[in-house]
């Protein structure tokens, strides 16, 4: 048995490696070489200007949401923060990122965040989670395009393909707000794209890298766990299948492929839980989190519902996505079963490995019924239609000589090598057509979903105000929010108090973005810092004058309640009620107490 | 050869680098600079010490972590470049076999034996199985002349008029470079090769090296074969050893070739051009790894190390004290080396340049010091875990502490994926499991280091032999053929 690439053996951008290039060291391999020089040209200059169109955009669409419309996500800022105290707060250190959400968000700030002082915007508007956004979804755009291009997809079908996954409305919003989406389908593209590298090339970089982007897939979200869950056996049988000799040989050549492409992942999945484990107490804070959500969703007020209305959630969310996601998969599965194309099986695991993780979390009730968490439908339709164009790689019984991929002379449709030139450029746009018809809709199809307020609950707050005439309260939530820091922090900054006076803990909605836009962001005792529990259990002492609370009807119990707990009622006998900042957008009414004495038994 | 010329060129063989040039031999260890500085920079640590112990110590660690991430950070960029096109010089079978007979050049191929008998008439069959007309081979099987048992095994299995029969009159040092630079004297060869006695050299390998020498130009005087072990199997040091080899040829060397780096060359299957060997100096009989030296030497003076894609097997040294001796004597000799080429460091920068200086710290001295402190800081990491004790915490500010912990996270990955990915590389899935165990490897290479480390002040230039033959199986196949 063997395994078939249609088409040139080298796609454009590849070098060959010591074992390739011995291949090529008979009569016309400076020919060969010359061509692959030539195309990893061609390709660095089309995928670097699909990169910068795509960056520029996101990041100049982001910027003018952000200064112009006031627009922040409080999530991404929370991220954000969470780098942000690793450098800037009261007590800097690394493990001040926290454990509750998976650190690649936080981690790729720092970089930026370092020049905070240069220029405050950078974590008081988010400018840095914004940069990471927009690099990540131009990286998402660029490697679609290699995808295709390395299938040999035509140009033009090509490009247009990428432009429709680049100006999906989600795609854009996303791309530049500093949420861990942009990242996501970076990384997860990312994972695609070598994994099919190395299901046609068989080469080992490939596959490391693979496993690389899955690795760093996982910092970022706990979906790729299913893709790399569905991904393994694939790596494993198709690398048995490749292999030779003794059927002991052949499964150890293949457990050995399959651990270079696991052992990054679970190493980063066992490294993460010993770190949360040793430094918060327990291996698994994010998940033992998202249990939690079930409570805060119930005091968000969000009806969790019941199993048939999440699936119908589901089902809409992924409509609204991707509204020929059911035809797209019919036809591609049809493509790849007419053409014996096992490249759809690698789509399958990464992509609808993803996939399928964030429709068991909503199902379980253990994540928010977000729009945005289902994302990944966006790249799914784009790289399905682009799967039916490009070259399959088929799995064909053994020949007499083994070992050689045999060159076929069915290529892409459309590509460089297809017969002659009118066929060609007909087959070309053909194909192009059917992929304008088949993915297009999902634009219009996407903003729909973004602007319904059963779907798009967190797009509607955020941005409903910047598209409708007259916004209603919820389409002004982001815009009511941003009013709130801003006249919050004005009051504490007029106050003008010293380094660690005011307690207060950043779990609560909006205090992120209080803190991060603070004049001096060290005047906050947050829990991050490793001195929070002895200042709280007596805050005097330690100079922390002041405590801030969300109003406890409004808010779960934060540490400062839940050790105080008379405190709204009596002021605990420590302090008084000195001030209120009523609620606004998305941040709940807080009180700000002056602490006045020492709690019984600690002096 | 009569008895006054032996002694001459014994004499030559064993002393001729360091009376010539005694700069680039390692008949003295130190210089005087060298050791001014060390009792300089001891000093300063002492007097550090007594005036603030902490400072100290948190200054010598956050220089070594610096160090750590440095060569993290070094081995991944070998890892990027091993893969680039052009890292091994290869020559096709059908081109090597294209080259006329009249065509190839005198060949001598220099093996060295040492109470090896046992090895003896397996060496010749392989060696009678090169490739290459016998008329245009030299080949010197050199062995000391009172090593009677070895004499007369190769009496007993005499192959062909292509052999030759070095006696070496007995003297001290009984090291193979001074085996070898008696053979180099009497050589005929335009190239000439050196293996070991229990080496299989791949049939085609000199007509390939003839073919990429003569493509390559001049300015490469040597060209190192990939070796591989041929009983892998045999235990788990032996698993562990080829695995590590596996990175060496499959990663590192490819790497520094292609970064035009200096090479240390593995002391077997090295196809030099005899002129240029010769005048370098050839091997330096006080240094005890003489091979990594020599490509050292061979750099500084303008001449570069490619590798060959051919394939030669070895013996993996399979027992635990053998392997001791064998791998501290190459961590002293990279330390001799290492020190060696440091007496004079502006010359060395003005002959490497900044980034053969940064190879040369990271690659020869990089290897045996890291595998010196490595125990130092895997006892601190389980003392850390374990007891919280408050002086590590004192001795680690932040920015440290957090590059120690990447380094520490990152690094041992890293090292633990490479050896995986050696697996696949050679076609060794049933070294998996060993890759994934191999920490504990590192412990022994560790102990090594700190046996190499103790040698090196009490007996610098004292040779352990590694003894050969303890493989005693039949040769085995490899697991899938090896393509070459």
């Amino acid at each position: 048995m063997t395994i078939v690439s249609r088409g040139p053996a080298a796609p454009p951008g590849f070098h060959p490696g010591p074992y390739v290039a011995a291949e090529l060291s008979d009569a016309g391999h400076v020919v060969r070489q010359a061509r692959v020089v030539r195309l990893a040209h061609h390709v660095a200059s089309e995928g670097g200007v699909v990169a910068v169109l795509a960056f520029g955009t996101y990041f100049v669409a982001a910027m003018l949401l952000d200064f112009h419309y006031h627009v922040f996500p409080g999530d991404a800022v929370a991220r954000m923060a969470n780098g942000f105290y690793t450098l800037h707060s009261r007590d800097p250190h690394l493990a001040a990122m926290g454990f509750v959400w998976n650190p690649l968000s936080s981690l790729a700030v720092l970089p930026v965040l370092a020049f905070n002082s240069l220029w405050s915007p950078l974590a008081a508007n988010n400018v840095a989670g914004t940069l990471v956004s927009a690099l990540a979804m131009a990286g998402a755009a660029y490697q679609v395009r290699c995808i295709f291009s390395e299938w040999g997809v035509a140009t033009l079908t090509r490009l247009v393909m990428v432009a429709i996954f680049a100006v999906n409305p989600m795609v854009i919003y996303y791309g530049g707000n500093g949420m861990s989406e942009a990242l996501y389908l970076f990384t997860m593209v990312g994972t695609l794209r070598y994994l099919l590298r190395w299901m046609r090339l068989d080469d080992l970089r490939s596959l490391v890298y693979a496993a690389s982007f899955l690795a760093l897939a996982y910092l970022g979200r706990s979906e790729p766990m299913l893709a790399a869950i569905f991904a393994a056996p694939l790596v494993f049988g198709l690398s048995y299948h490749r292999s030779s000799g003794h059927p002991q040989v052949r499964s150890m050549a293949s457990l050995t492929d399959a651990t270079i492409f696991l052992l990054p992942i679970v190493t980063t999945f066992a490294a993460w839980a010993v770190a949360s484990y040793i430094i918060v107490g327990h291996p698994f804070e994010q998940l033992s989190a998202q249990f939690g959500n079930t409570s805060l969703i119930a005091q968000s007020g969000m009806k969790a519902g019941h199993y048939g209305a999440r699936l119908l959630f589901e089902a809409k969310s992924i409509e609204y996505l991707g509204p020929a996601l059911a035809i797209i998969v019919t036809l591609a599965v049809i493509a790849a079963a007419y053409r014996r194309d096992i490249q759809i099986l690698a789509i399958g695991a990464i992509l609808g490995g993803g996939l399928l993780f964030t429709v068991a979390s909503y199902l379980d009730n253990s994540i928010f019924p977000f729009y945005r968490y289902f994302i990944l439908v966006v790249p799914i339709e784009v790289i399905l239609v682009g799967s039916m164009f490009g070259r399959p790689l088929q799995v064909v019984p053994a020949r007499p000589r083994e070992g050689r991929a045999v060159a076929t002379p069915h290529p892409a449709v459309g590509s460089p090598v297809a017969g002659h030139t009118g066929a060609k450029v007909l087959a070309g746009l053909g194909a192009t057509v059917v992929a304008v018809l088949l993915l297009v809709p999902s634009i219009p199809a996407t903003a729909a979903g973004m602007f319904n307020p059963g779907i798009g609950t967190l797009e509607v707050q955020e941005i409903g105000a910047v598209f409708a005439t007259h916004p209603n309260t919820n389409q002004k939530v982001a815009i009511s929010s941003y009013k709130w820091v801003k006249g919050t922090g004005a009051s504490i900054d007029a106050m003008h108090l010293p380094n660690g006076s005011i307690v207060v803990n950043n779990a609560n909605r909006c205090i992120p973005e209080l803190v991060t836009r603070s004049s001096d962001p060290r005047v906050f005792v947050i829990p991050n810092d490793r001195d929070f529990a002895r200042i709280l259990a007596d805050p005097l002492t330690f100079h922390a004058h002041y405590l801030l609370l969300p109003k406890p009807s409004a808010a779960p119990a934060d540490s400062i309640d839940l050790l105080y707990p008379t405190l709204f009622k009596s002021g605990a006998g420590i302090s008084h009620l000195v001030t209120t900042f009523p609620a606004g957008g998305r941040c709940v009414e807080f009180l700000l107490y002056r602490v006045t004495g020492h709690p019984r038994g600690t002096y | 050869m009569s008895e006054e010329e032996a002694r001459l060129r014994l004499e030559a063989s064993i002393s001729g680098l360091a009376d010539l040039e005694p700069v680039v031999s390692a008949r003295r260890l130190l210089s005087r600079g060298q050791r001014n500085t060390l009792l300089g920079l001891a000093a300063l640590i002492v007097v550090g010490g007594v005036v603030d112990l902490i400072t100290t110590v948190t200054v010598i660690v956050s220089i070594i972590t610096v160090f750590y991430i440095a060569a993290i950070v070094y081995r991944v960029l070998l890892f990027r470049a091993s893969n680039q096109p052009g890292t091994c010089e290869v020559v096709g079978d059908i081109e090597a076999r294209s080259v006329p007979d009249w065509e190839l050049p005198v060949y001598t191929v220099l093996i060295a034996a040492y109470r090896e008998p046992e090895v003896i008439s397996r060496l010749i069959q392989r060696v009678t199985d090169f490739e290459y007309p016998p008329d245009r081979l030299d080949i010197k099987l050199l062995v000391e002349a009172d090593d009677r048992e070895t004499i007369e095994a190769i009496g007993c299995s005499w192959p062909g008029d292509q052999f030759e029969l070095v006696a070496i009159p007995p003297a001290e040092p009984r090291t193979k470079p001074k085996a070898l630079n008696f053979g180099l004297g009497l050589a005929r060869g335009e190239f000439v090769a050196v293996y070991d006695a229990e080496d299989e050299p791949e049939p085609l390998q000199l007509r390939r090296a003839v073919v990429a020498m003569r493509r390559l130009g001049p300015d490469v005087a040597c060209l190192q074969a990939k070796l591989t072990y041929n009983n892998p199997m045999q235990n788990l040091i032996t698993k562990w050893f080829t695995i590590e080899y596996g990175l060496w040829f499959s990663f590192f060397l490819p790497g520094l070739a292609s970064m035009r780096a200096p090479i240390p060359l593995g002391g077997t299957s090295n196809h030099f051009r005899r002129v240029v060997l010769q005048s370098t100096g050839a091997w330096d009989p006080f240094n005890v790894t003489e091979d990594a030296d020599l490509g050292i030497r061979m750099f500084r003076e303008g001449y570069s190390v490619r590798v060959l894609e051919s394939t030669t097997f070895e013996e993996a040294n399979s027992d635990f004290v053998n392997w001791m001796k064998q791998r501290s004597r190459w961590l002293k000799g990279y330390l001799q080396t290492f020190l060696v080429h440091l007496r004079n460091p502006r010359e060395l920068w003005r002959e490497l340049g900044a980034k053969g200086l940064v190879h040369y710290v990271m690659f020869i001295g990089g290897t045996p010091v890291l595998a010196m402190i490595n125990p130092v800081f895997w006892l601190m990491t389980i003392f850390w875990f374990v007891f919280h004790p408050h002086f590590i915490e004192e001795i680690y500010p932040a920015p440290i502490y957090y590059l120690g912990l990447a380094s520490w996270a990152f690094g041992n990955f890293l090292l633990v994926y490479v050896a995986v990915m050696s697996c696949r590389i050679g076609r060794r899935g049933q070294l998996l499991f060993p890759a994934l165990f191999v920490p504990v490897y590192w412990v022994m290479m560790s102990l090594a280091a700190v046996k190499a480390l103790l040698q090196l002040v009490g007996a610098p230039t004292f040779w352990e032999k590694t003894a050969h033959g303890l493989d005693t199986r039949e040769p085995a196949e490899p697991a899938e053929p090896v393509r070459s």
